[in-house]
């Protein structure tokens, strides 16, 4: 009673009291059940949500495979380099550190400034390449200052350590992926993703096997506070050992032998070109020399515009890898398809003789012989040792240009030999139906003319050439030529492994190529033959000189004088030895000026030996204690003109062997 | 001595000792989350700041409780509403002259911010303004004009600092005490009416297209992860990944690794969440409900308008806060600047609240003489 006389003076309802507090726990509840939904239903959400937030990805790169010869002779491997970078996180007196940074390394300030502004958005630990390829000297002068300088350091990365400075085509140079290429590559590789500056092969067996030699990026997990700032897991260290170490790509073996590689490499010093040399029997290539070379470490170093504007410049291609990608006209090295052809075609026989007084007519076209005074009456044997134009003109006219075609196909010529290495062509073998569909004119009979001693409209790649003339040695078998051997884990199983592939085989009567092969010996085996300078003492070898005309020149005007952009190719192709070909070697010296047998010979002999001495030392022993005036002579000067023992007769007469400038005038 | 022992005993008689334990209980789960929260900061400076301010608050909660009595809380209640106010000037106008928002105001060394003393003292004076009623009455709004002028004025004052979340408490509050009041259903129709109106016609008519992004965006904070949303999104994304058990002390990444912004004051709770757990929050909860079915259980059991208004005022006090702070916490409300009592880091709010537990003290003990 009491209470409710005190109750009655008080404002306030006290049944509200009771309202209130059930409002109060339904609010509460309401809540609870979002404190459920959130930590309960989505907890893992929000867990993997935080992970993300504190948990920074970082690759480490990974080191690419190592590239080894044939007999596992190391070739391209890997060094740790050194970078400078700038860590903003530990950046203290950015100014003045920036400010000397600049000074110790001579980088302008502003490039500085840009490349830290340029990843700006990237957390402050991340550290910011500022120069790349320190030199050790460089490296000492960091270490020295480094406790001055807070947030600059040097960083180590492994990259390819270009200690030789040849054969830029074969290995390819290194670049960072370009937008276009990243797309495709990522949508071909499954377990690699290529990122924006990724590194990726662009030219070579780099490219070629970019998804072996890549290897595995590691990957760290760091973590990270909401600033970027690195946070050092010690006291939290929740599982962060996910840490994947970067593993070494795949390891190379090529069928290149290191030896034959480097013999080739120093023969053509000094020459543009290419020089191949393909073992006959499989098509593996054993040497492939692309030159004018480049720097594969101006590339890694990073190329400067200047770099750039002058590998583009220069008049003989570096970038162009010769081997695959020239397309030469093949000069007399044809005309063993022209003699084999017109055998099978029964338009000449071995013992056909043509009489050659250094010209051929027809029409009112006139066709000359190399050798002006001509070569007298010659057979089909003969005319291959002498690379006699005359006869092939003849027999090419009686044979007509398809016919010749179908006998170039039948040796690979025309079409791409399967190599699959830097940009190949196809080269040109014209036909009547290609003359109509490219330049829309009907075929002239002078066109087989030229045609018929590999001028006019044939083109041809070194490759090609290397192959056709394995072919010619091994029976007709034309080789896809290839250049791996096998690729090999860091475990040592073998991953990938290629096997020869017989492409085509040309069909012929054996006779009929026998006859050739006896030409083609007798070029570089007869006292007169015009590839004699290729010969190695104790061995049989066939081969056939070219001597590519690139532009209608007058007879008397001596090569030294014209433009080198108009000087003549000079080609040599060979195989060895004759009564079982192992090996096929072609040389190109373009723009040369000199004819095939005084300056590509050479360089095939000296391939040629390097390869026979290691293959057949035992006949090398004997050679050199029994034929030492032979053995002189075998060295050879590789020098134009400077031979001393063949001397004065060289350079005009042994192969000055040219399809005269009359005839393409007459044509036109 | 004897005396002396009698007469604090009876000083103290009265005094809500299971509630004490409520408040202290949560005040200690405060300061450990607290520590927990700097502990990637390395200096414990806001852990010992804290424990500071609970002592100073506790002394604040016996000068109000024990010292005063709630006749002299009474008297005082005009004064320190005038007092308060003036300060609350004072802000305004050192704002204007700063020509930003201000919050604090610095007397001596230290900063006082009144905003949180007019959370208090809008308690006291609502309460008074109803003191003078006897028996059961039933007010309209012409009848409730004292409390209107005497509410509208902190609240103003609050408002243009501007600090829309303390204003906004303050109504709150105000409002939350008159609820328990018996109002004329015409007059709550006719305040009912005019703001709902007054808000369609100023969302139609009077609004820019980028005001109204900009309250769309502070009710729902998601519409802009990047800028308003930022802070839901984390504190949500701390509170979920705490899970069943939490990650434990000094574990949260989200907290720890500054993820979560104002882990210390308004998401103090964020990190309790995330390093204790439903569990942990499920705790908190539970002490809450607990106090404020004791704060309740004061105001029912009081025997005048004055110590029943103010009793209630207190349990709006602690309602509101815990509701906005923990909706906010959880993304179900803006991000606006309510901390959680007892829990959150901050001396002004400490202050406040334990001198509001002071007053529920008082009201205790005036009940315990006037039941004898």
């Amino acid at each position: 009673m009491a209470d409710n006389r005190f109750k009655s003076e008080v404002v306030i309802d006290p049944r509200r009291i009771y309202v209130a507090i059930v409002v109060f726990i339904v609010l509460l509840l309401s809540l609870s059940g979002r404190l459920w939904y959130l930590q309960i239903l989505k907890g893992k959400d929000f867990s993997i949500a935080s992970e993300r937030n504190r948990v920074r990805e970082v690759t480490r790169p990974a080191p690419r495979g190592l590239i080894f010869d044939r007999n596992g002779s190391l070739m391209l491997s890997n060094r740790p380099f050194f970078d400078l970078v700038v860590i903003p996180q530990y950046l203290q007196n950015r100014e003045q550190t920036l400010k000397i940074v600049s000074e110790l390394f001579s980088i302008p300030l502003e490039q500085i400034e840009k490349r830290l502004s340029e990843s700006a958005g990237v957390p402050h630990f991340v550290p910011v390449r500022i120069k790349r390829n320190l030199t050790l000297h460089e490296v000492a002068m960091m270490e020295s200052n480094k406790f001055f300088l807070p947030g600059v350091d040097v960083d180590t990365a492994p990259r390819r350590d270009y200690q030789r400075s040849d054969s830029a085509h074969l290995f390819g140079y290194l670049g960072e992926v370009t937008n276009r290429e990243l797309d495709t590559l990522n949508a071909t590789s499954r377990d690699y993703q290529y990122r924006v500056g990724s590194t990726v092969g662009k030219l070579g067996v780099e490219k070629k096997y970019e998804s072996s030699l890549r290897g595995l990026e590691g990957k760290d997990y760091l973590q990270v506070d909401a600033y970027g700032r690195l946070q050092t897991a010690s006291a939290m260290d929740f599982g962060l050992s996910q840490r994947k170490t970067a593993q070494r790509g795949h390891d190379m073996y090529l069928t290149i032998d290191d030896d034959i590689q480097r013999a080739a490499v120093e023969a053509f010093r000094n020459k543009n070109g290419a020089v191949v040399a393909m073992n006959a029997q499989n098509g593996e290539i054993l040497a492939y020399v692309s030159h004018p070379n480049f720097s594969l470490s101006m590339y890694q170093d990073g190329l400067t515009g200047e770099d750039w504007q002058l590998l583009q410049t220069n008049p003989f291609k570096p970038l162009l890898d010769k081997v695959t990608g020239g397309a030469y006209p093949p000069g007399s090295v044809f005309k063993l398809i022209t003699a084999l052809a017109a055998l099978e075609e029964g338009v000449a026989s071995p013992q056909r003789t043509y009489s050659c007084n250094g010209v051929f007519s027809l029409g009112n076209g006139k066709w000359r012989c190399w050798k002006k005074t001509g070569h007298g009456v010659v057979n089909l044997r003969k005319s291959i040792e002498q690379s006699c134009d005359v006869y092939f003109y003849q027999v090419g006219n009686l044979l007509n240009v398809d016919r010749i075609a179908k006998w170039a196909r039948a040796f690979g010529l025309g079409e791409k030999t399967g190599l699959d290495l830097n940009m190949e062509v196809t080269g040109i073998v014209p036909s009547t139906e290609w003359k109509l569909q490219t330049k829309g004119a009907p075929w002239q009979s002078g066109d087989t003319i030229n045609v018929s001693i590999g001028q006019g409209y044939n083109l041809m790649t070194p490759l090609q050439i290397v192959t056709m003339m394995a072919a010619f040695g091994n029976g007709g078998k034309v080789f896809r030529p290839y250049l791996l051997k096998k690729i090999v884990d860091q475990q040592g199983k073998t991953m990938l492994e290629e096997k020869p592939l017989l492409r085509k085989r040309a069909a012929f009567k054996q006779e009929n190529m026998a006859v050739v092969q006896a030409g083609l010996e007798d070029v570089v085996m007869s006292p007169t033959g015009t590839g004699k300078k290729s010969a190695v003492a104790g061995f049989r070898i066939a081969g056939k000189t070219g001597t590519a005309q690139t532009a209608a020149l007058k007879r008397t005007k001596d090569q030294d004088e014209v433009h080198f952009q108009q000087r003549d190719h000079a080609w040599f192709a060979a195989y060895a030895p004759v009564e079982n070909p192992e090996i096929a070697v072609v040389a190109l010296s373009e723009f040369d000026g000199g004819g095939g047998g005084s300056q590509a010979a050479p360089i095939v002999q000296q391939v040629l030996e390097a390869y026979l001495r290691k293959a057949h030392p035992e006949k090398f022993v004997s050679s050199k204690l029994s034929q030492k005036v032979v053995e002189r002579k075998t060295p050879l000067q590789n020098q134009r003109g400077a031979g001393s023992d063949s001397g004065g007769a060289v350079p005009a007469a042994e192969d000055g062997e040219e399809a005269s400038e009359d005839n393409d005038a007459d044509q036109d | 001595m004897l005396l002396f022992w009698q007469l604090l005993k009876e000083r103290f008689r009265g005094t809500p000792w299971s509630l004490l334990i409520t408040v202290y209980l949560l005040v200690a789960l405060g300061l450990f989350n607290m520590f927990s929260a700097s502990g990637a900061d390395a200096s414990p400076g806001r852990f010992n700041d804290q424990l500071q301010w609970a002592v100073i608050g506790t002394f604040a909660m016996i000068f109000w409780g024990i010292i005063l009595d709630l006749r002299s809380i009474e008297r005082l209640t005009l004064l320190s509403y005038i007092v308060v106010c003036a300060l609350l000037l004072a802000v305004d106008i050192s704002g204007q002259i700063a020509k930003g928002s201000q919050r604090w105001l610095m007397i001596g060394p230290i900063r006082v911010q009144p905003s949180e003393l007019a959370k208090f003292v809008i308690i006291l004076i609502v309460a008074r303004s109803f003191g003078f009623v006897r028996g059961v009455h039933e007010f309209t709004l012409l009848t409730l004009w004292r409390q209107i002028i005497v509410v509208l004025i902190p609240f103003v004052l609050v408002l243009v600092q501007p600090d829309l979340g303390t204003s906004g408490l303050v109504l709150l509050i105000a409002c939350f005490q008159i609820a328990f009041v018996r109002i004329n259903w015409t007059s709550i129709a006719i305040v009912a009416f005019t703001s709902l109106s007054a808000s369609i016609i100023a969302w139609n008519f009077v609004l820019y297209d980028y005001q109204k992004l900009r309250v769309l965006n502070f009710l729902n904070p998601m519409r802009d992860p990047k800028g308003a949303g930022y802070h839901s999104i984390q504190s949500m994304i701390a509170v979920g990944s705490g899970g069943l058990w939490g990650r434990g002390f000094q574990q949260g990444t989200q907290s720890q690794l500054s993820f979560l912004p104002e882990r210390h004051t308004d998401f103090a709770f964020s990190v309790w969440a995330e390093e204790q757990g439903f569990i942990g929050c499920a705790v908190v909860f539970g002490l809450y409900l607990l106090m404020l079915l004791q704060i309740f259980q004061i105001a029912e059991k009081a025997r005048d308008s004055f110590s029943a208004l103010v009793a209630l005022g207190v349990a709006g006090f602690f309602l509101f806060h815990f509701f906005i702070n923990v909706a906010m916490v959880l993304g179900m409300f803006p991000v606006v600047g309510v901390p959680l009592s007892l829990v959150s880091y901050g001396g002004s709010h400490m202050l406040t609240v334990m001198s509001c537990i002071g007053l529920l003290i008082a009201v205790e003990r005036r009940r315990a003489l006037s039941s004898t």
